[in-house]
């Protein structure tokens, strides 16, 4: 009976700077930074180089059989047939492009000519000195180094075992007996100490990898990012582990200032809520996780004790997934079972070469702590109605009670606002729900009509996006920084460049009239095509549903999140976000979005009649009757309208076969909603969600997927990184309860989203009324792979029967930049 | 001898007076039918536009219909109304939207 493979991880590290192997450039990048667009070509014969976050360094990781057989010749001879023709490949798919694209030829040229210069140099090796290439990986033989003019040196971490030691500093003086914790950057407690008289604390058998080291008290705020600390091969001595009351900058100082006046009224509430929360979570309730609290008493760290014991500090530190696993319950920890599971570095490409796994979704709820202090903290303006309505740890629910009461209440009887809305109620667009059956017979349901329905993506459509990218290669040159964790959209075999066209609707959707519109006045179309299988896709953070996996947050103070930079003074600071390069190829969109006004938009006849000259028809008595009654008929739902405004990014399947990213919050507020599923991720807000927000998808490195930030007008921003696809949407709740007898489907029937004014709705953009498990509408503004122009719209959600309408005006961008700098002057 | 041509005295007629004064942005179509007679007064009426009418007085059904502005079964209302002779009679024709716009 044969013995199990074991298998041991393997990493080579490509170091910048004197003394390391040159890597071979493109222009002034990388040419590993180009892995995006060889993947499709090479992934079977070169291993995913994968660019550390400081932009400098590149690894190559991967397992190997712990008993280290050696290669033979036929396997090296198949590894130089694989590089022939993956190099061919390549040189057909930069001709294709030359014909079918104008600007191809600007890149993918450089990019051929010099694999093909790597290629022939690796072929031409003899088999000891290609063998020093060649990683045996679980996946079979594929080159690490490549393109280096020598072999690095593999080294197997695992082990390897180091320590991490340093001081906690309170007001710059050594604290005792403070709680130290030792994380991955997934947020993974993998051990804790305390700190001893001397301030001084030590974790010892310290794998290599990247961690985050973070003091806790209840009697000082500590960042809650802590210090990063990368270990490579030798301990890290010296940490200082600062409270934040040193901070210099102003904000720190009113914010220390503004504690030092309210700590005798907000300490007990704080012991009290951090005791509290430990039990609660000690208790076993791994479901809903506590909220981290950007004072950073750090509550979440609470939560992941279940770990904290844990002999073995390696697969955590270096599991990229270990986040999903401290607190799923629906989902397996995945990496329960090690030897199945490679514990892979923090680097993401190395999962590409794995198969596919089923997509599972998380939940990131940001909430703050009970208290208030967050908002000390950071600056950010307090949402007062918030803590009490936003969504609690663990139902991760859309926190909608709060939300938008400040934007309604517009009166429905005041004669201007009615005015108003007649002036614009001629004309409309509508946004027609899927199959809905409209009130008048003029009314088509457009999803029978239309016979390409299933032609058109639905928002996160990967299949139908693989598909067209398998039929239309149409290669861009790479980004300037394209390195590999920014080119997710396929890991399956489409190149990024090619999936920038990949949800391309086949069939644009057609134009309806709305059955309400003015005949003569041009409706835009009709956006029918919302499966039903949808539905929960749209839902934000429904209870139940989705799985708490990880609270995030950080600060926008500096004193309690300094900036990696700053707070770092160790090396190789991995977890340093990097700033997204809009190039060409990366997305971005604006929205802003009024409040919501409650208003009738069916006129009526007033019920007059002749009267004898000199007598009084008594219009205005008949008025305000009339204007009764049609209140009356208000649905509940609109009186105090409680709408979301959120972005969605469309991620890929082939992030099911990495660490998925994570939201990570800067000021969150307790409304905040953040989910991360196989395909897509998603934040929103009420839109009266508190100004100056930025909220960060990031990679298990700390690389950036996007940024969704909101000024202090209100105004939402989006930005993606290369290959990545987003869109902005609005939803409105319909509370449980309202109008009990009618039915989701009656309510689709019923509404209408119109553009009633402006630019006309995009065909793209796609309604969901399934959204919130059927208690929400929402509007999906997708504006497909030509993105819109800026716009103004006065945009309804529309009750047919009553006639009244929530009403906003919404400014929408939606572009790459390339062309948002076309047409800027 | 041929007497004179005996006058002839017709009876006076019985009309009314009826000012249609369309207050609103809408267009309507105004059908005015005697409740007695067959026949029926149909009045195109543009928006913000005023229409008279000499109507014989009596009872009528007014069929008041918009034909720009409003849609569905809130476009059509039917009223019943009595002209009596010699009389001047004044409607305004308004919509909810357009009601701020009334003067008393």
């Amino acid at each position: 009976m044969s013995r199990p493979t074991q298998f041991r991880r393997a990493v080579v590290m490509l170091k910048s700077g004197p003394g390391s192997p040159a890597s071979p450039t493109i222009g002034n990048r990388s040419l590993h930074h180009y892995w995006a667009l060889l993947k499709t070509h090479f992934r079977s014969v070169l291993l995913a180089p994968q660019s550390l976050a400081d932009g400098a360094n590149t690894q190559w990781t991967w397992r190997e059989p712990a008993d280290g057989t050696s290669l033979t010749a036929a396997e090296l001879a198949t590894v130089r047939k694989r590089l022939t023709g993956s190099q061919r490949s390549l040189a057909d798919s930069v001709e294709d492009a030359r014909d079918s694209t104008a600007d191809a030829g600007s890149v993918l040229p450089q990019l051929q000519a010099r694999m093909e210069s790597v290629v022939e140099a690796l072929v031409a090796l003899p088999d000891s000195a290609l063998a020093a290439y060649v990683a045996r990986s679980e996946h079979g033989p594929l080159l690490h180094s490549w393109g280096l003019l020598v072999a690095l040196t593999p080294h197997h971490p695992d082990n390897t075992e180091c320590e991490i030691s340093g001081r906690v500093l309170v007001s710059h003086a050594p604290a005792p007996d403070r709680e130290i914790l030792l994380e991955n950057l997934a947020g993974t407690t993998l051990d804790r100490t305390r700190s001893d008289a001397a301030g001084r604390f030590r974790f010892a058998k310290v794998s290599p990898g990247s961690y985050r080291a973070h003091a806790i008290s209840d009697r000082e705020s500590f960042p809650i990012k802590g210090v990063l600390v990368e270990i490579d091969a030798a301990s890290v001595e010296g940490i200082e582990l600062h409270d934040t009351s040193l901070d210099p900058t102003a904000a720190a100082s009113r914010t220390s200032t503004r504690r030092r006046r309210v700590i005798p009224f907000i300490l007990f509430g704080s012991i009290a809520a951090v005791i509290a929360v430990t039990v609660w979570w000690r208790s076993g309730d791994s479901a809903s996780p506590p909220a981290v609290e950007t004072t950073a008493t750090a509550p979440a760290n609470v939560a992941h004790e279940s770990f904290t014991r844990s002999p073995d500090k390696r697969a955590e530190a270096e599991s990229p997934r270990s986040r999903v696993a401290t607190t799923t319950t629906p989902n397996p920890p995945l990496n329960a079972d090690k030897t199945r599971e490679p514990a892979l570095a923090p680097a993401v490409s190395a999962n590409e070469n794995e198969p596919a796994r089923g997509p599972k979704r998380s939940t990131i709820v940001f909430q703050r702590r009970a208290g208030g202090s967050a908002d000390e903290s950071s600056g950010a303006p307090t949402n007062s109605a918030a803590p009490s309505s936003g969504p609690t740890a663990g139902t991760a629910g859309p926190g909608l009670g709060a939300a938008a009461s400040s934007g309604t209440g517009v009166s429905a009887a005041g004669g201007a606002a009615v005015a108003g809305a007649a002036s614009n109620g001629t004309g409309a667009a509508t946004v027609s729900p899927p199959g809905s059956a409209a009130p008048s017979s003029s009314a088509v349901p457009v999803a029978k009509a239309l016979p390409s329905t299933p032609a058109r993506p639905k928002p996160p459509a990967p299949t139908t996006a693989q598909a067209a990218t398998a039929s239309h290669p149409t290669p861009h040159p790479p980004a300037p920084n394209p390195t590999p964790d920014e080119a997710p959209p396929s890991a399956t075999a489409d190149s990024p460049s090619a999936s920038a066209a990949s949800a391309t609707p086949d069939s644009p959707p057609s134009a309806t009239p709305t059955p309400d519109a003015v005949p003569e006045k041009a409706a835009a179309p009709d956006i029918t095509d919302l499966p039903g299988d949808d539905r929960s896709r749209h839902q934000p953070a429904p209870s139940g549903a989705t799985t708490v996996t990880s609270i995030v947050t950080t600060s926008d103070d500096p004193a309690t999140n300094p900036s990696p930079d700053s707070a770092a003074p160790l090396t190789n600071n991995t977890d340093r976000i990097v700033g997204i390069e809009l190039t060409p190829h990366s997305f971005r969109a604006r929205l802003r979005v009024t409040p919501w006004q409650t208003r009738l938009l069916n006129d009526q006849i007033l019920p007059t009649a002749p009267t004898r000259v000199g007598e009084g028809d008594a219009i205005a008595a008949l008025r305000e009757r009339l204007i009764r009654e049609c209140r009356a008929q208000i649905p509940p739902m609109f009186n105090q309208p409680r709408t979301r405004i959120g972005f969605a990014i469309e991620l890929f399947r082939a992030t099911t076969t990495r660490p998925q990213p994570h939201w990570i919050g800067q000021s969150p507020t307790t409304t905040t909603s953040a989910t991360v599923d196989a395909t897509h991720a998603e934040i929103s807000w009420p839109d009266n969600a508190p100004p100056e927000t930025a909220c960060t998808l990031v990679t298990e490195e700390g690389r950036e997927l996007a940024r969704v930030t909101a000024d202090d007008r209100g105004a939402f921003s989006l930005a993606t990184a290369i290959g990545l696809r987003g869109w902005a949407w609005i939803a409105v709740d319909r509370p449980t309860g309202a109008e009990a007898h009618l039915t989701a489907r009656d309510w689709t029937t019923r509404l209408d989203w119109r553009v009633v004014s402006g630019a006309p709705a995009a065909p793209t953009w796609r309604r969901d009324d399934h959204w919130l498990d059927d208690h929400g509408h929402r509007l999906d503004l997708d504006p497909g792979e030509k993105g819109n122009a800026p716009a103004r719209r006065t945009l309804a959600l529309v009750d047919r029967v009553s006639g009244w309408a929530i009403v906003s005006d919404i400014e929408l961008a939606q572009e790459r930049p390339d062309s948002i700098g076309a047409r800027a002057p | 001898m041929v007497s004179a041509p005996t006058p002839v005295v017709r009876p006076a007629l019985h009309i009314a007076h009826v000012e249609l004064v369309n207050l609103s942005e809408c267009d309507w179509r105004v059908t005015l039918a005697s409740s007695v007679g067959p026949d029926a007064r149909s009045v195109s009426l543009p928006a913000r536009e005023t229409a008279h009418l000499e109507l014989a007085s009596g009872d009528y059904t007014i069929t008041q219909t918009a034909l720009t502005g409003l849609s569905g079964s809130e476009s059509t209302r039917q009223i019943h109304a009595h002209f009596a002779t010699g009389e001047t009679y004044r409607w305004r024709l308004v919509t909810l939207f357009s009601a701020t716009a009334v003067e008393p």
